[in-house]
C-alpha cells in the first residue's frame, strides 16, 4: 500500500510531488491531476443525469431489471475514475430486489448518490478543505500513505479494542479499532489483501500501543494509519462509564452533518444492556433502546458476556441502528 | 420520517413526470430545507430554465434521507430481562481460556472434559465469549452436557434459557424443575426423571402410579421405567414385577427379572436358587475335608433343557442363543448366575474364597467361575469379587479367548472381568490390576484390565504398566496400541518423562516410538491442562 501509481495522489493537496521541487515533474502533475478531476466530474455528471431518468420515468419495475444497466454504468463510473462510486452502483442492484420496501431503500441510494454528484464539483473547487478530502474519500480517490504520515501526529497510548475483517467485492478489509487513553477519540485503522492474502496483523488486540496516529483528511476524523511506535504493553484499559445511547445519536447526528455519506461511525458505549426478545436483538440504556442489526452469531457471544448486566461495547452506528463490534465486561486489565 | 420518505418512494416509483412533488405535504423542516435548497439552485440556473421535478425529487430525497439518519431517536426502553446471578469462582488465567479455545475447536471430547471437570474442581469458570461454544457441544455432544452445564455455572444457565436447545440440552437450565411436567406429559427423559423424583420420595406411589399407567405406557419405553424400581426396590413391589415376567417384550422381562433376582426374599431368587442347589452339589461332606477321606469337590448337575418355568424366569434357553454350544455348558452358566450369591454360602463353604478354590469335578470349573462371576457383578459383592479375582480360571490359551474346557467354548471373559474389577474399591481395584500384571497371570488382556481403572492412575499402576511396555518387542500390536492409547488419557502427568524416555529407545521412525511419543505428548498435554488451570 506504500507505493501509489503517481496520478493516485496528485489530488491530495498541497504534498506530493510538487513538493519535492521537480518544476517540470509538478507541471506534470498538476496536468495530470487537472485530467483527471474533470474525467471524474464528468463522470458524475452522467451519474446525476442517469439518476434524474430514473425517478422521472420511475423506478417501477427496477426491481426485474437485473443487474446488466447497474454493471454498464458502474462501468462507466471505473472509466471515470471514481471507484468507490462503481462499488455503490453495482450494490444498487443487490437493494432493488431486496424485497419488501425496496422502492425506498433504493431511493435513498440514489438520492445520496445524487447529493454526491452535486456536491463534488462544489468541494474539488477548493482541494485543500476537508470537504473536498471528504467527498474524495467517498469518490474512491487514494491517498497515499505518505500524505497521510505528513497530517500531524497524534500521539497517545492507543488501545488496540478488536478487529473484524469484511469481504468488500475482490477484497477482504480488516478494521482495527483504537481507542486513545488520553484523548478518549476512536480511531480506525484499515489495511486490504486481496482475497486469501495475509492480512496485516501488526496490530494485535488486547494490547496497548504507545504510538503517533495520523488522521486520514476529512470533515470527520474516524480513519487513521499508525505511524512512529513508542511502545506496546499488553493488555488494555476500557472505560466502565461511556456516552449512552442518546448521547451517541447526537454525536452521530453531528457527525452526518458534516459528512452524509459516512454508513458506518464508531463508538465506545458504556452503560449498555444486549437483550434478545421477540421482536429481536436489542441495545437498552436508560435513554432507550436501538435495534442491533448484523448481529449474527456474534450475538450470543455479546449475550454471554453482559449476562443482561450492563456492559461497554465497541460498535458501529449504522443508519439502522447499531452493528456491534466487541463487548468489554467493565474494566479489562 | 418512514411515512413521508414512503411517499416519496412512492413518487419516485411513478416517476415524477407522472406524479407531482408538490402534492405531498412534507414535514415542516424538510419543506423548509426543500426551499431553501430549490432558491439556490434557482439562482444558479440560467434564467427561464425549466425546473426539472426530477432533480427536485432527488434533492428532497437526499435531505430526507440525511434528516431520517441524523434526526433518528431511541425506541423507549425494552423490558431487561432478570440478569444472570453473579458466579463467584474466579475468571480463567488467559493461558487456560485460550486452551479451551483450542479445545472446543478440536475433536478431542476427553480433553474438553478434562479442562471442564478440572475447572469445576478447581473454582474457575470460562470465558463467557466461550460459553456459546460450550453450550453448542452440549447439544452436539450429550455425554458432555453435565460436565459443561457445570462448569458454565449460573451465567451458563442463564444463557442457555435465550435458546429451545441449548436449554434443552443443559439439566437444570429450563424454566420449570423436572417436577413441574406431570408425570402424563413431557418427554421420554422428562418422565422417566420424573418419576425417579417420586421413587426417590414415596417408593409405594411411585410403583403405584407406574402400574396403574402401565397399559398405557409405549411400549418402548416401558423397561425404562421399570428399571426406575430398582431404587428402593423391596418385597413389595414383587406381584408387580411378577406380572412383568410375562409381558410381551423381552426387555421388560429381563428387567423384572434382574430385579426380582436381587431383591432378597423373592420367589423368583428361590426359585433360582432351587434350581442351581440341584445342578450343584458339594461332595465329602460340608467343613474341612475329612482327615485322610477324599478332598471336598463340586459335582455338576446339568440342568435339564425344556423348562417353561425357567424361560418364564429369564433363564435363555441354549437353541436361541448359543446353537452351536453345548446345551448343558449354557443352561448351567445361566442357572449359576442367576442364583443369589447367598445360595452357595453357607451352603457349600464358609465364605466365598472357600467355595471358589473347590474342586470342580468334570472340567466345569471354568463355567462356575463365570456364572458366580455375573452373580458378584450383579449384587456387587466385594468379598466374591475377590475371591473370583485371586482365582481366576485357567486361561489356557492366550489371554482373552475363552478358557479352555472340555463342555465346549465358554463367551470373552473380558467383560465379566472388567465388571468385578469395577465391583472393588478403586484402591483394591488398581492393586488387583497390579498385582496380575506383575505376576504375569492375566485372564485377559491388560489393556482390558486397565479400562476398569480410571485415571489418574495410582503409582504402582504407572509403575507395572511402564514396566510392561518396556518389556515388550515392539509396541504397534494391538495389544501395545491398545496400552498405550490407555496410558495417553490416564497416566498421571509425570509420567511423561519416563513414557518419553521409552519412546526415545526405539529406533526413529518406528512406529512402535512413534505410538509411544504420541502417548507422551498427550499426557504432557493433559498435565498442561489442568496446570494451566491451578
Amino acid at each position: 500500500m506504500t507505493t501509489r501509481a503517481p496520478g493516485a495522489q496528485v489530488l491530495a493537496p498541497a504534498a506530493g510531488a510538487g513538493a519535492r521541487g521537480d518544476p517540470v515533474t509538478a507541471e506534470a502533475a498538476r496536468r495530470r491531476a487537472q485530467q483527471r478531476e474533470r474525467r471524474m466530474l464528468d463522470g458524475l455528471a452522467e451519474l446525476d443525469q442517469w439518476l434524474h431518468d430514473q425517478v422521472r420515468a420511475g423506478i417501477a419495475g427496477t426491481d426485474r431489471a437485473g443487474y446488466q444497466p447497474f454493471d454498464i454504468l458502474a462501468a462507466r463510473m471505473v472509466d471515470a475514475q471514481v471507484p468507490s462510486v462503481a462499488a455503490r452502483v453495482r450494490q444498487l442492484a443487490a437493494i432493488a430486489v431486496s424485497g419488501e420496501g425496496w422502492p425506498a431503500r433504493l431511493l435513498e441510494e440514489y438520492a445520496l448518490l445524487h447529493l454526491l454528484a452535486s456536491a463534488a464539483p462544489v468541494a474539488l473547487a477548493d482541494p485543500a478543505s476537508a470537504f473536498a478530502a471528504t467527498v474524495r474519500a467517498h469518490l474512491g480517490v487514494n491517498v497515499s500513505q505518505h500524505d497521510v504520515r505528513t497530517t500531524p501526529a497524534d500521539r497517545d497510548r492507543w488501545a488496540v479494542l478488536a478487529f473484524r475483517d469484511d469481504v468488500e467485492e475482490r477484497l477482504t478489509a480488516r478494521r482495527v479499532w483504537l481507542r486513545g487513553e488520553r484523548s478518549g477519540r476512536l480511531a480506525v485503522v484499515m489495511s486490504f489483501a486481496v482475497a486469501g492474502q495475509p492480512l496485516d496483523s501488526s496490530l494485535v488486540p488486547g494490547t496497548t500501543l504507545d504510538a503517533e496516529l495520523h488522521h486520514y483528511p476529512g470533515a470527520v476524523p474516524w480513519r487513521a494509519l499508525v505511524g512512529a511506535r513508542h511502545a506496546v504493553v499488553p493488555g488494555v484499559a476500557v472505560p466502565a462509564g461511556g456516552p449512552g445511547l442518546a448521547a451517541a445519536l447526537e454525536e452521530w447526528a453531528a457527525v452526518l452533518a458534516r459528512d452524509p455519506w459516512l454508513r458506518a461511525w464508531p463508538v465506545m458505549l458504556g452503560g449498555v444492556v444486549p437483550v434478545l426478545d421477540a421482536d429481536g436483538w436489542w441495545l437498552v440504556d436508560g435513554s432507550g433502546s436501538l435495534p442491533l442489526v448484523a448481529v449474527g452469531e456474534a450475538g450470543w457471544g455479546l449475550l454471554a458476556t453482559s449476562g443482561g448486566h450492563p456492559v461497554s461495547l465497541l460498535a458501529e452506528l449504522v443508519p439502522g441502528g447499531v452493528r456491534p463490534v466487541r463487548a468489554f465486561r467493565a474494566v479489562v486489565r | 420520517m418512514t411515512g413521508s420518505f414512503d411517499d416519496l418512494a412512492a413518487v419516485a416509483l411513478l416517476g415524477a413526470a407522472r406524479r407531482q412533488l408538490s402534492e405531498l405535504v412534507l414535514p415542516p423542516v424538510l419543506a423548509a430545507a426543500a426551499a431553501d435548497v430549490r432558491r439556490h439552485r434557482a439562482s444558479g440556473a440560467a434564467a427561464g430554465a425549466v425546473r426539472d421535478p426530477a432533480g427536485d425529487l432527488l434533492d428532497v430525497a437526499a435531505l430526507a434521507t440525511v434528516l431520517g439518519r441524523a434526526g433518528r431517536r431511541c425506541a423507549p426502553p425494552r423490558p431487561l430481562p432478570e440478569p444472570s446471578p453473579p458466579d463467584p469462582r474466579r475468571a480463567a488465567a488467559p493461558a487456560a481460556a485460550a486452551r479451551l479455545g483450542d479445545l472446543l475447536g478440536g475433536a478431542d471430547h476427553e480433553l474438553l472434559e478434562l479442562w471442564l471437570t478440572t475447572a469445576a474442581l478447581r473454582g474457575v469458570r470460562p470465558p463467557e465469549h466461550a460459553l456459546p461454544r460450550l453450550l453448542d457441544h452440549a447439544v452436539r455432544v450429550p455425554a458432555l452436557a453435565s460436565a459443561i452445564a457445570e462448569a458454565c455455572g449460573p451465567r451458563g444457565r442463564w444463557l442457555a434459557r435465550h435458546r429451545p436447545d441449548w436449554a434443552a440440552a443443559m439439566p437444570g437450565a429450563a424454566g420449570g424443575a423436572p417436577g413441574a411436567v406431570d408425570g402424563e406429559l413431557g418427554t421420554p427423559p422428562q418422565r422417566l426423571a420424573w418419576l425417579a423424583g417420586l421413587r426417590a420420595g414415596d417408593a409405594a406411589a411411585a410403583r403405584e402410579k407406574l402400574a396403574a399407567g402401565w397399559a398405557r405406557e409405549a411400549p418402548a419405553e416401558r423397561a425404562g421405567l421399570l428399571g426406575v424400581l430398582a431404587d428402593g426396590l423391596s418385597l413389595a413391589d414383587e406381584p408387580f414385577l411378577e406380572r412383568c415376567l410375562d409381558d410381551r417384550r423381552s426387555d421388560v422381562r429381563a428387567t423384572a427379572a434382574r430385579l426380582l433376582t436381587i431383591l432378597p426374599g423373592s420367589a423368583l431368587g428361590r426359585r433360582a436358587a432351587e434350581r442351581a442347589r440341584r445342578a450343584v452339589r458339594r461332595e465329602g461332606g460340608p467343613g474341612a475335608p475329612r482327615p485322610g477321606g477324599p478332598p471336598a469337590r463340586l459335582v455338576v448337575s446339568v440342568p435339564g433343557g425344556d423348562d417353561q418355568a425357567m424361560a418364564r424366569d429369564q433363564i435363555p434357553l441354549p437353541a436361541r442363543l448359543a446353537p452351536d454350544a453345548g446345551p448343558g455348558g449354557w443352561l448351567l452358566l445361566h442357572v449359576v448366575a442367576a442364583a443369589p450369591l447367598r445360595t452357595w454360602v453357607p451352603g457349600l463353604g464358609t465364605d466365598p474364597a472357600a467355595v471358589v478354590e473347590l474342586e470342580v469335578a468334570d472340567g466345569w470349573g471354568p463355567v462356575l467361575w463365570l456364572g458366580w462371576a455375573r452373580a458378584a457383578a450383579r449384587e456387587h459383592d466385594v468379598r466374591w469379587a475377590e475371591a473370583l479375582l485371586g482365582a481366576p480360571p485357567p486361561s489356557g490359551s492366550a489371554p482373552g479367548r475363552a478358557p479352555a474346557t472340555v463342555r465346549g467354548p465358554l463367551p470373552d471373559l473380558t467383560g465379566t472381568v472388567d465388571a468385578l474389577l469395577g465391583v472393588l474399591p478403586e484402591r483394591r481395584r488398581a492393586a488387583r490390576v497390579a498385582a496380575a500384571v506383575r505376576d504375569g497371570d492375566l485372564p485377559i488382556p491388560l489393556a482390558a484390565l486397565l479400562r476398569a481403572l480410571p485415571g489418574p492412575w495410582p503409582r504402582e499402576v504407572t509403575v507395572v504398566v511402564l514396566g510392561w511396555l518396556d518389556d515388550r518387542p515392539r509396541l504397534d500390536d494391538p495389544d501395545g496400541r491398545a496400552v498405550l492409547e490407555l496410558a495417553a488419557r490416564r497416566l498421571p502427568g509425570p509420567a511423561a518423562v519416563p513414557l518419553r524416555e521409552l519412546a526415545d529407545r526405539w529406533p526413529p521412525m518406528s512406529a512402535s516410538r512413534r505410538l509411544a511419543a504420541a502417548a507422551a505428548e498427550l499426557v504432557t498435554l493433559r498435565r498442561t491442562i489442568v496446570e494451566e488451570l491451578q
